[in-house]
């Protein structure tokens, strides 16, 4: 199957006052039509830049965005406003990612008037249809998004994220700030919007328990690298790269007969900025020999898991 | 609550807490009780203003008053009741007998002094010791939550969240506290770090032979640290057990929809069971049961009256008119 | 679903601006500042028909009377009808503060945004060319470019509006700068929204209600600035009655003639307070978090 969103050696670097910081580095990675991708990691590990790297907002270092099979890395400004219908972002913060002076009505409004393709009914239909879609009572749509708690608020930030039919979507960190039983509320609608609308999801987030539930494959990332990408079971019964192993193993399990098996990180964290070349997460792992210290590739160990660790084979076997 | 109790380490009896804003009420905490032996640890689990936070800081009494007010209930420590201290009696406990972690660090941590002096200056108030020998304390403190002793002169912007939280952790075991409120201590922290940090905790907490109050909404982190579990919902325990009986044996529908709604590592389901609705306005809460708005059980008599809180098991307390194990919501 | 089954609630739609007037309509205190401003800009419309007298007309019968049934407010020295001179002062003052207001708040705002906006290389040469220009003492700098444009009514307001420009362009872009950094224009760049409209429909709008009131304050701080203008023969000339220049005109009669500082000066003190008042409460009332 052809993928909807690939990206191929994408690299973001910040200029900092200390030199290159190294946010996304070389990332390989293809989202297939209809599927959700999670991406995690740490925090500070570039997986929000990744997100909205691919889809423009903010512009590439290097490599190349292929978005259902056109290479979108350079477009003009025409080509990127016909892009941004197509791609879209659903933010973390449903407080600062809401107009404080916008209503409801009028925040959902915003894309579709921009577009100019529609006439004032054809717009009114369709907030109107958005509303109910993400489950809103047309009542709020004079409120203002404080007047709303934020499960609601985080609706309102999905519906204006839907007005244009968007095919893909970068869900960044979007239940880490509500409560839990709202978090439930706003999982089961992304999978019900993705079910009718053959949505593809791109689904950043630090909670492991989160992502295995919505995800169908897992990209895991550290330091602006992608260390290891699988299907959700695999990444999670079979873990290849010690990273990832190290991650896993350090959450909490909710079985009360389940004794954690906590595999130990060692030494610091290394830093983003101009990065060694070589496996950057040596510096803690308990595998690392003179190897690691050579660029690492990210290789398919077995068909469609890839990982980046040239000591693989052994610490596995 | 009985006599029986009061013999107990730590017994918070009928508590209730308001606030005052604009005129009007909020009902923060409506008649929480539960007790705590030496060296267990309790996990207060909610969602975000269920009242658990302000649980805590009536122990620790530094609530705001005003707004908070403490309206009705003792709270025993080791026989002696906290809320009817006085503010210097109280000053005496506080950081010596019982401390807090909150969830960051930062609040904790003064920006333009060393940390080592820090922890120095907390063990210097409760111990009438030199300046040299809390010295001395502090750096060992440092080593015990893995923080090498030059770090001693260092400033909190130079540590990481992880490396911040262990500081504030170290200040607040400093004078070997017989009680310890961690407030979601690891909430801001990532997964392998709130690893080593629960790890520490619970190393320190069974050397010390510390009691802790643990309050979370990550059942994954109760499951591995607490022995006891209150569910609070509204300003209430709606239900109260051990471990075994919120894990295995819930019987309250709001703690069968938070299992539910929470997604869990190791349950794997299709689709979340969202609890319906919203948390109730604390201003103007239901009335019977608090949670029968969103409740699928709910009946006629639910909607009225006081609830009692049911001993469904030995040391299971479950605050239902029909409470049931086994199904969801 | 089909339409015709479910009515369509439809919520009575509110404009913005009857909100703003309905909160603001709340607030005693901003009613009352309203309520003196349109009757001292009313007054100073309607100068001619209030008063049987001219500014400039003389009554050498009544030279330094004190308030009487004839001069309300009594005369000044060349025995002008002092009511009149205020309410023809109006005029002058209040079109001095806002002209000069809005010519400061145009090229500011226009400045500030850009510069918060954009940042970089821009931002750094412009900011430093305004802490130079904000290094003159303010008043010394009015004089200055007063004196380069000469007296007079226009040459005043261009005086009073360019030394008013720093101070404008620097508050708004440390307003743009603290939203900025919100989420929420992120999300408008998602949705194609092309700069300027971010600037006019998202920065402008959250930031309006803290500029107001910098504008009433720098209103009223102008009306101030422009009197002490004309004492040094710079501002409005005589025989204008600009608020000012009665203050300054009654000054050698302070001891025995205490009225003729008083009365302009209740005058300006009633102005500047009536647009603290309004500008509070506007700033309150265009906040769509304040529900009373």
């Amino acid at each position: 199957m052809q993928p909807l969103m690939e990206v191929q050696h994408l690299k973001k670097y910040f200029k900092t006052g200390g030199g290159m910081l190294h946010a996304v580095d070389d990332v390989t990675m293809s989202i297939e039509e209809g599927r959700t991708m999670g991406v995690v990691g740490e925090s500070g590990c570039g997986k929000s830049t990744l997100g909205r790297t691919m889809i423009h907002l903010l512009e590439s270092t290097d490599g190349k965005i292929i978005f259902n099979g056109r290479d979108v890395t350079h477009v003009s400004k025409a080509e990127l406003h016909k892009l941004r219908e197509d791609v879209t972002i659903i933010f973390q913060d449903p407080y600062s990612s809401l107009d404080p002076r916008y209503t409801v009505e009028r925040i959902i409004r915003e894309p579709l008037v921009i577009s100019k393709r529609f006439s004032k009914g054809e717009i009114d239909d369709r907030v109107e249809e958005l509303m109910e879609m993400v489950g809103i009572d047309p009542r709020f749509s004079l409120s203002y998004p404080h007047e709303l708690d934020g499960g609601r608020r985080q609706r309102i930030g999905i519906a204006r994220a839907l007005a244009l039919n968007p095919k893909f979507i970068v869900c960044d960190e979007p239940v880490s700030a509500l409560d839990v039983s709202i978090q439930a509320q706003v999982l089961n609608l992304l999978q019900d919007l993705q079910e009718k609308q053959n949505l593809t999801y791109v689904f950043v987030t630090h909670n492991m328990s989160v992502v295995r539930h919505i995800s169908n494959d897992i990209s895991v990332m550290y330091l602006g690298q992608l260390v290891e990408t699988a299907d959700t079971e695999t990444t999670f019964k079979r873990p290849l790269h010690p990273y990832t192993k190290a991650l896993l193993s350090a959450i909490p399990s909710s079985d009360i007969n389940k004794k954690m098996e906590r595999i130990p990180l060692k030494g610091e964290i290394n830093s983003p900025i101009d990065p060694k070349p070589g496996c950057r997460f040596a510096t803690r792992c308990i595998y690392a020999t003179e190897k690691c210290k050579q660029p690492q590739e990210l290789r398919e160990i077995e068909p469609r898991h890839f990982v980046s660790c040239c000591r693989c084979e052994e610490i596995n076997s | 609550m009985n006599e029986k109790n009061r013999g107990q380490f730590l017994s918070v009896e009928d508590l209730v807490v308001e606030y005052t804003s604009d005129g009007e009420v909020v009902h923060a905490v409506n008649g929480v009780s539960f007790h705590l032996e030496k060296g267990k640890t309790i996990g207060l689990v909610g969602e975000t203003g269920a009242g658990k936070t302000t649980i805590a800081k009536s122990i620790m009494r530094i609530l705001q008053e005003p707004p908070a007010r403490i309206a009705g209930g003792s709270i025993w420590l080791e026989g002696t009741d906290l809320l009817k201290l006085t503010n210097k009696e109280m000053y005496e406990v506080r950081g010596k007998k019982v401390s807090m972690i909150f969830q960051d660090p930062m609040t904790s941590l003064n920006p333009v002094h060393k940390v080592g002096d820090q922890i120095a200056e907390v063990i210097q108030i409760h111990n009438n010791i030199s300046k040299k020998e809390a010295e001395k304390r502090a750096i060992e403190m440092l080593e015990r939550v893995g923080i090498p002793a030059e770090r001693y002169i260092e400033y909190p912007h130079q540590f990481s969240g992880g490396m911040k939280q262990r500081v504030v952790i170290a200040m607040a075991l400093a004078c070997n506290p017989e009680l310890l409120l961690a407030d979601e201590p690891t909430s801001a922290l990532d997964v392998t770090i709130q690893a080593e940090v629960l790890a520490m905790i619970k190393k320190l907490r069974d050397e010390f032979d510390t009691a802790m109050i643990m309050i979370t909404h990550d059942l994954g982190i109760v499951a591995q640290v607490c022995d006891d579990v209150a569910i609070v919902y509204a300003g209430e325990i709606v239900e109260y057990g051990s471990k075994e009986d919120i894990y295995l044996h819930r019987m309250h529908p709001y703690t069968v929809g938070l299992f539910g709604a929470i997604p869990q590592l190791d349950v794997h389901v299709n689709r979340l069971a969202a609890i319906k609705g919203l948390p109730p306005d604390p201003t103007a809460l239901p009335e019977g049961c608090h949670f029968h708005p969103r409740c699928p059980f709910a009946t006629e008599e639910c909607r009225h009256g006081e609830i009692p809180n049911q001993e469904v098991r030995p040391g299971h307390f479950c605050k239902c008119l029909h409470p049931e194990e086994g199904r969801s919501l | 679903m089909s339409d015709t089954n479910t009515p369509k609630t439809k919520v009575k739609k509110e404009s913005q601006l009857l909100g703003v007037l309905r909160r603001l309509k709340k607030n005693k205190l901003a009613m009352l500042g309203g309520v003196i401003l349109i009757i001292i800009v009313l007054a100073a419309i309607f100068a001619p028909f209030l008063t049987p007298y001219t500014y400039e007309e003389m009554d050498y019968a009544n030279v330094l009377s004190g308030p009487s049934r004839q001069h309300l407010c009594g005369t000044d020295n060349l025995g002008r009808d002092l009511l009149t001179r205020m309410l023809y002062g109006a005029r002058y003052s209040l079109a001095l503060g806002f002209v000069s207001v809005i010519f400061s708040q145009v090229f500011g705002i226009t400045i500030g945004s850009i510069v918060g906006y954009y940042g970089g290389r821009v931002e750094d040469v412009v900011m430093r060319i305004l802490d130079v220009i904000q290094s003159i003492p303010g008043t010394l700098f009015t004089i200055t470019v007063a004196a380069v444009f000469g007296s007079g009514f226009v040459n005043t307001i261009l005086a009073l509006g360019i030394t008013h420009i720093p101070g404008s362009a620097r508050t708004t872009r440390a307003l743009v700068l603290s939203v900025r950094k919100n989420d929420y224009l992120e999300a408008a760049e998602a949705c194609n929204c092309s700069d300027i409209r971010k600037i006019a429909t998202h920065i402008l709008p959250n930031i309006l209600s803290y500029m107001i009131v910098s504008w009433t304050t720098a209103t009223a701080y102008t009306i101030l600035q422009a009197a002490s203008l004309s004492y040094i023969g710079l501002g409005v000339q005589p025989p204008a009655p600009e608020w000012g220049a009665l203050v300054t005109a009654a000054r050698s009669y302070l001891r025995d003639y205490t009225y003729l500082m008083i009365f302009p000066c209740i005058c300006i003190a009633l102005t500047v307070l009536s647009l603290n008042l309004l500008g509070d409460g506007l700033r309150d009332a265009m906040d769509p978090k304040m529900k009373r």
